[in-house]
């Protein structure tokens, strides 16, 4: 087998095969697992619909001093589709907005992970959020993965999360094919997708079949 | 967060010091003047104290100087690592993970988070393998990165699958790759994009399909079966940032610029790849063209690309490319978040021939760019196409407007009467479109009927009364109608019976401008009754369709045709 038909059946073999996402930015970079859209919802502890209404940088002190960075936001929740949630909801995400500078004229750039994502009042988001941590610290499953800004396109609710959707819907279980009751033609429409903005109710309907 | 976004981010605390432009295989953070920042060599780091997930600290730092020296191995780059030792502290919580962050005091920490407990107190989902990055910058010239951190999740490599796993080679790929982010490399796409379908890339559709083991190291996505070696254009980049002393001398350059459709307009965001057509797949090299350019910097850098680093001697296609448009938000490869499309199609750079249009300017032919040692070959612009102007729609066919007699049914021969009798027209639509007679009045315009006497003071005035159909009356194409005249034949001219002795004649006409619109018809020849059979071979007539044979109007012919007088003989008894 020569190079170039080597080279084409690898092609063939591993375009489906993306394991990672790497996201650089901020200066920094991270590295997280791309994760199926089953694994976004189930994995969520908070699956909601919501308005950012307000976005406000603090300080967490520790004891010793340490102060953790945060940013606060708090949404006003439209629809739910996983957790109890009232008409609002606040959560803490680590890192502020933006870089600090220093006494001495530095810049204080890793206050927050690239891929984090970060919401800007009267956006509407739909978020799959994981449960607190012991400091009240949470973050949408996959970071930017887990994180759909809601768009409208020519009259028409979209969803597009912060990797353009890409292969959101690669990997699903094949329970998620044989569901009942069946896939709507939206739905199917959804699994032919590898990027771009997509239907918000059709996301919402396909998200309710992997929430027990 | 992307550069651009940074720029709008940061805009109130940086002013024009960090815009943050970044270039594929370059830099990821720019002054505001287009400056990369780098650090100072050697880059001094310590080590957690701790495991990181089955390996133990010595493993972990192994790793560590590992990954870090697959990038100071390249010898066109000055790049050196040193490990400085252990951190003061194992770093297991957030507050010690703050004590070692941004601009603290200390060396660059490397943390090890041994079973993933630091990331979940961080709030990071599970899926978050590590980062890595600088931490600290300069905000006046030089500029530099003072401080970096990395940190490592355990949980990927603690040999429990049910959590998570990487292989050992896949981990150790991954903090290659963070790490160089930590030096200030942005991502690249030279051959990787290949293996996730973009295969069409005229580098790949003339020179074949690279290896996975081709696919740079700095590719936004890890791919199954990628190594963790830098390639040539990891290894470019780094140079660039990082020269060795002989790297500018002992290697060729080819800049210009990517310029749209008018020649004169600069492209940013473009994918520029230099493919040694001796070895298109392992000496390549990317630049993202304007990837220099920031709004405080020079208008020079809009649409530049700059590839460096290249074989002398060598002879390189150069090719332009879309950034893949899954490359966005920090993925993102180059400036641009989400990138922008080319307005044409990708193509090589093709000499002379550059050119807004195919042709001269075919998108697979290339004219190779021979690379000097020492000496950067400039100029080497690429207008890209516009998209191959749209041949004009071919003009909607003219309309066709014709209505036509085909018959003429009248009383061979009567006695005079007062009580009217019907005289029958038959009219047929041969116009390609329907056409609609709105009332009554329209009919009689459209259609008419003269009576001929003969030889007498008789001259019946016909009246049309169309009795079968209510108006409107609307006619599809190659449908047809009888229009009923009443004929009042009270008197006889020649009272006589028999042939010779008729008295009256009758002769149809219809008028296709009297429809509304006034159109006049496209084809009078058959616009009056009697007539002969059209003059055409096998006396088809044309309209619509060509599928009408046209045999005349009137009485039949001896030859089967129609075109005789349609005559009443009125007769006394």
């Amino acid at each position: 087998m020569d190079d170039r038909n080597r080279g084409r059946k690898l092609a063939s073999a591993l375009i489906v095969m993306i394991a990672l996402f790497t996201c650089s930015g901020s200066a920094a970079a991270t590295t997280m697992r791309h994760q199926t859209f089953s694994e976004l919802v189930q994995e969520a502890e908070r699956v909601f619909v919501g308005v950012c209404v307000s976005a406000l940088d603090g300080e967490l002190v520790q004891p010793g001093g340490w102060a953790v960075p945060y940013t606060e936001y708090t949404f006003e929740v439209r629809q739910v589709l996983k957790g109890q949630l009232g008409q609002h909801l606040t959560i803490r995400q680590y890192g502020v907005r933006e870089p600090r500078p220093t006494s001495d004229g530095r810049l204080a750039l890793a206050s927050r992970l690239p891929a984090m994502p970060v919401y800007q009042p009267g956006q509407t988001l739909l978020l799959f959020l994981i449960g607190d941590s012991s400091l009240g610290l949470t973050s949408p499953v996959g970071l930017a993965q887990g994180a759909f800004r809601i768009v409208s396109e020519g009259g028409k609710r979209m969803a597009v999360n912060g990797f353009n959707n890409a292969g959101l819907f690669r990997g699903l279980p094949p329970s998620a094919l044989s569901a009942h009751p069946p896939l709507s033609s939206e739905e199917l429409g959804l699994l032919a997708t590898n990027r771009g903005p997509v239907g918000l109710d059709s996301l919402l309907s396909l998200a309710r079949r992997f929430i027990p | 967060m992307r550069a651009r976004e940074k720029t709008q981010a940061l805009a109130v605390v940086l002013l024009l010091v960090v815009s943050t432009g970044a270039s594929a295989g370059g830099p990821l953070v720019f002054s505001g003047t287009g400056v990369p920042y780098i650090w100072d060599i050697p880059i001094s780091y310590r080590t957690d104290r701790g495991s990181l997930g089955i390996m133990t600290n010595a493993a972990a730092i192994d790793l560590v100087e590992n990954a870090f020296a697959m990038w100071s191995a390249i010898p066109t780059a000055n790049l050196s690592f040193v490990n400085a030792g252990l951190l003061t502290n194992d770093v297991d919580t957030v507050s010690e993970f703050n004590a070692v962050d941004g601009c603290t005091p200390g060396s660059s920490a490397i943390i090890f988070d041994a079973d993933g407990s630091l990331f979940t107190a961080l709030g990071f989902s599970s899926g978050v393998i590590g980062f890595a990055g600088p931490s600290c910058i300069t905000t006046s010239a030089p500029f530099r990165i003072t401080k970096g951190i990395a940190a490592l999740n355990g949980k990927w490599r603690d040999g429990n699958l049910s959590n998570g796993e990487l292989t050992a080679d896949e981990f150790f790929g991954t903090f290659v790759h963070e790490f160089g982010h930590f030096i200030n490399l942005d991502h690249n796409q030279v051959n990787g994009h290949f293996f996730i379908g973009d295969t069409d890339d005229p580098g790949f559709v003339t020179f074949g399909s690279p290896l996975i083991t081709d696919a740079e190291i700095m590719f936004p996505f890890a791919l199954d079966g990628m190594d963790s070696t830098p390639k040539k254009d990891d290894a470019v980049a780094v140079s660039a940032l990082y020269p060795a002393a002989t790297f500018l001398s002992s290697t060729g350059a080819i800049t210009g610029h990517i310029l749209r459709s008018d020649a004169v307009t600069p492209f940013k965001g473009a994918d520029v790849i230099a493919r040694n057509v001796l070895d298109p797949f392992g000496d390549a090299v990317s630049n993202v063209s304007g990837a220099r350019f920031t709004s405080g910097g020079s208008t020079t850098l809009r649409g530049l690309y700059e590839l460096y680093g290249l074989t002398p001697g060598a002879n390189y296609a150069v090719e332009v490319v879309r950034v893949n448009p899954q490359f966005t938000g920090g993925s993102g490869v180059g400036p641009l978040s989400p990138p922008v499309s080319l307005p044409g199609p990708e193509e090589f750079y093709n000499g002379a021939g550059e050119a807004a249009v195919n042709p001269p300017d075919a998108p697979l032919a290339f004219v190779p760019v021979p690379s000097v040692a020492g000496v950067p070959t400039t100029g080497i612009d690429v207008i890209l196409s516009g998209r191959a102007p749209e041949p004009p729609p071919p003009p909607p066919p003219a309309e066709i407007h014709d209505l036509a007699l085909i018959s003429i049914k009248a009383p061979t021969a009567v006695l005079p009467s007062s009580i009217a009798r019907a005289v029958y027209v038959k009219i047929q639509n041969r116009s390609d479109h329907a056409e609609t007679i709105p009332d009554m009045a329209t009919l009689k315009k459209v259609v008419g009927l003269q009576v001929l006497p003969f030889g007498g003071p008789c001259r019946p005035e016909p009246v049309v009364t169309y009795r079968q159909r209510s108006m409107p009356v609307t006619l599809k194409s190659k449908g047809s109608i009888t229009v009923v005249f009443d004929v009042v034949l009270a008197c006889a001219n020649d009272p006589a019976r028999g042939v010779g002795h008729e008295d009256y004649s009758f002769v149809a006409t219809i008028k296709h401008s009297m429809l509304p619109g006034a159109v006049p018809d496209d084809h009078p020849v058959d616009d009056v009754c009697p007539r002969d059979a059209l003059a055409t071979p096998g006396h088809i007539d044309p309209n619509p369709d060509s599928s009408i044979v046209d045999l005349g109007c009137g009485k039949k012919k001896p030859n089967g045709t129609f075109g005789l007088p349609v005559k009443t003989d009125v007769y006394l008894p």
